[in-house]
């Protein structure tokens, strides 16, 4: 799925899909659940918000084109970075 | 994982760092307890009041030091110094307090090399400072 006009994505199931935005638009990406693809989000202020138990398969990368990004690493329990993103 | 701001840490819970992280624009620790179990390349932390920064070896390299320019803790905020992290005969030692110039330094973990990245650690309100 892509953004076109930013918004924001709340993932709290499974989601078999890569994650894409527009460079310039504002994105957050809010992840209690699983996605199976890749996440990046490239905006200004972009945010990724992980909940402990949450999954990524592929890779994040977050403000590949900003230096303004936000990652938020949140919930309750315990969660490793690795096991939150699987790929790189 | 790729971040070219800032990290944040906040809820309840605890996140370990075990792969590379970079946080350019600093790391906030709200809540609850971020260990970093690897390199986490960051200009700053700040750990606010019941926030928890815990620094592991690093895994098999240690160097989560090496890029860490200081860290900030306000008020109540802890910071864990993992005992295993002591190598080349570098540690950090509790800063002798003025009336207690007798008391022994006490080995608490090691200092980065200070050539590549000299590190203030400063704990308030507790009179404790790291130094190597």
């Amino acid at each position: 799925m892509t953004f076109v006009e930013g918004g924001v994505l709340n993932n709290a199931g499974t989601l078999s899909n890569n994650v894409l935005d527009a460079p310039d638009k504002m994105v957050t990406v809010i992840n209690s659940g699983t996605i199976n693809g890749t996440v990046t989000i490239g905006g200004s202020n972009d945010i990724v918000q992980l909940f402990t138990g949450s999954k990524i398969t592929g890779n994040l990368i977050l403000g590949a084109a900003a230096n303004n990004s936000t990652l938020i690493l949140d919930g309750a329990g315990q969660e490793s970075s690795s096991a939150a993103v699987v790929g790189t | 994982m790729t971040n070219n701001g800032t990290a944040v840490k906040q809820g309840t819970g605890t996140w370990t760092i075990d792969r590379a992280l970079d946080a350019p624009l600093g790391t906030d620790i709200l809540a609850g307890t971020l260990v970093v179990d690897a390199i986490l390349t960051t200009v700053q932390v700040n750990v606010t009041p019941g926030g928890v920064l815990q620094l592991n070896s690093g895994g098999s390299r240690g160097e989560i030091w090496s890029t860490m320019a200081h860290s900030l803790f306000a008020g109540s905020g802890t910071v864990t110094f993992d005992a295993g992290d002591q190598r080349n005969g570098q540690r950090v030692s509790e800063r002798p307090r003025d009336n207690d110039s007798e008391r022994p330094e006490q080995p608490m973990a090691a200092c980065p090399d200070p050539a590549r990245s000299p590190i203030a650690v400063a704990v308030a309100p507790l009179s404790t400072w790291g130094r190597c």
